[in-house]
């Protein structure tokens, strides 16, 4: 056996071989386009599309988000702004109204004292005009008792010194 | 211990008509294989692919690369499933020889088809008349036909030429290469039958080596088919 005879014939060229291996080809390069490739391509053309939409539309929604977070944002800053103002206004109504009460108060304060003041002074024009009279009335008696008794000095003495001890018992 | 081929002569009494039935066999095989496994892949087919249809579309993309090199995409989109059905059916009939070399009657019936000069010649063929065809489609009929005395007038016959050696290298290269692969696994079976169950056991180790190399060679060739299919296509079809 000589073991370089070739196992495979190396075969010659047949018209059959020839029609045959075009026309399976042909066949099956139809068939694979109609059946696998066509829906395979179509299939990966349509993904390709679908991740361009929605790249497209991704990048628009974060577009939209970025411009919502903007107003907020703008929105937030007017109302910070608001509030910082109503509060100074309410500091500077509630600084009026404080000046109000205290000036108010004072002025009340300051009629009281007047009207006390008059009082006061009311009551002590009348005792001292009681106080007048009674002393004249007092100097009256002690003349008449004097012109009555024709009193010696000491008398006059004693009798005075009396009286003025009345009068700081009346007083008292 | 040589085979001979399953020649069917002169069929149905048409003298020129004659077929290597092991050829028409191992063809129909390969195509149907070939058409199967591409059904049965891209069946279901998803948004978000899974399994085989991720298989697939890496092919699609690869041989997109492959076409994308030599032409734009606007042209070279029209080619891709020709391409794709001429990568898969040179992969899979290059793979049948390499599995194994089914013999009966002394004739050799199961090998691969592209291991046979006539097939790997056609296909060559088919893929020079293709170019041909769409270069015409594509640039008009009477514009390509100009196209083959550019620049200069006297080059027409070695355009002519050229066609007639591009269909043989492309076909030889195919065939050589699967040929000798075959050949060499036959000899490794040879051998291992030769003497004894030693020497069988032993010389598995290089049939396992060499069938390894034989499916990386039958990879590679058929990726080089389809690249020079593509670029000889771009020849056509691109305006210079």
């Amino acid at each position: 056996m000589n073991p370089f005879v070739l196992g495979v014939a190396v075969g010659g060229l047949y018209v059959g071989d020839i029609i045959v291996t075009l026309l399976s080809f042909s066949i099956l390069l139809f068939l694979l386009k109609r059946f696998a490739w066509g829906p395979l391509i179509k299939i990966m053309e349509e993904r390709e599309q679908h991740v361009a939409t929605e790249l497209d539309s991704a990048e628009e929604s974060r577009k939209r988000a970025e411009k919502s977070v903007k107003e907020a944002d703008e929105r937030l800053e007017k109302a910070r702004a608001e509030a910082k103002e109503i509060v100074i206004n309410a500091k500077q109504s509630a600084t009026g109204l404080e000046e109000e009460i205290i000036r108010e108060a004072r002025s009340v304060a300051k009629k009281m004292k007047q009207d006390a003041e008059e009082e006061v002074e009311i009551e002590r024009k009348e005792v001292l005009q009681e106080m007048q009279e009674e002393v004249a009335q007092i100097a009256f008696q002690i003349a008449m008792d004097i012109i009555q008794k024709e009193m010696s000095p000491e008398d006059q003495k004693r009798l005075i010194k009396e009286r003025l001890n009345n009068i700081g018992d009346d007083w008292s | 211990m040589e085979h001979g081929a399953p020649i069917v002569e002169e069929f149905l009494g048409i003298p020129w008509l004659s077929f290597n039935a092991s050829n028409v066999l191992m063809v129909i095989v390969s195509c149907v294989i070939v058409f199967v496994f591409a059904v049965l892949a891209t069946r279901n087919l998803k948004m978000k692919p899974t399994g085989l249809q991720n298989f697939m579309e890496w092919l699609v993309d690869f041989v997109k690369g492959i076409i994308n090199d030599p032409m734009d995409w606007r042209t070279g989109k029209l080619f891709l499933p020709f391409a794709l059905t001429l990568i898969t059916f040179i992969f899979v009939s290059n793979t049948l020889g390499v599995m194994m070399i089914g013999i009966y009657g002394g004739d050799t019936w199961w090998k691969s088809p592209t291991a046979d000069a006539g097939v790997a010649l056609t296909l060559a063929g088919f893929v020079i008349i293709m170019t041909n065809y769409y270069g015409a489609k594509l640039r008009g009929s009477k514009k390509y036909a100009k196209s083959f005395a550019q620049p200069v007038g006297f080059i027409l016959p070695f355009n002519l030429v050229e066609e007639f050696t591009n269909t043989m290298t492309l076909g030889f290269r195919l065939f050589g290469n699967i040929f000798a692969g075959e050949i060499l696994l036959g000899l490794i079976a040879q051998m291992a039958l030769m003497s004894g169950a030693f020497v069988f056991i032993a010389s598995l180790v290089p049939m396992i080596l060499w069938q390894g190399f034989s499916l990386f060679i039958g990879a590679i060739q058929a990726f080089i088919f389809t690249t020079l299919s593509m670029v000889y296509m771009s020849h056509k079809v691109n305006e210079e």
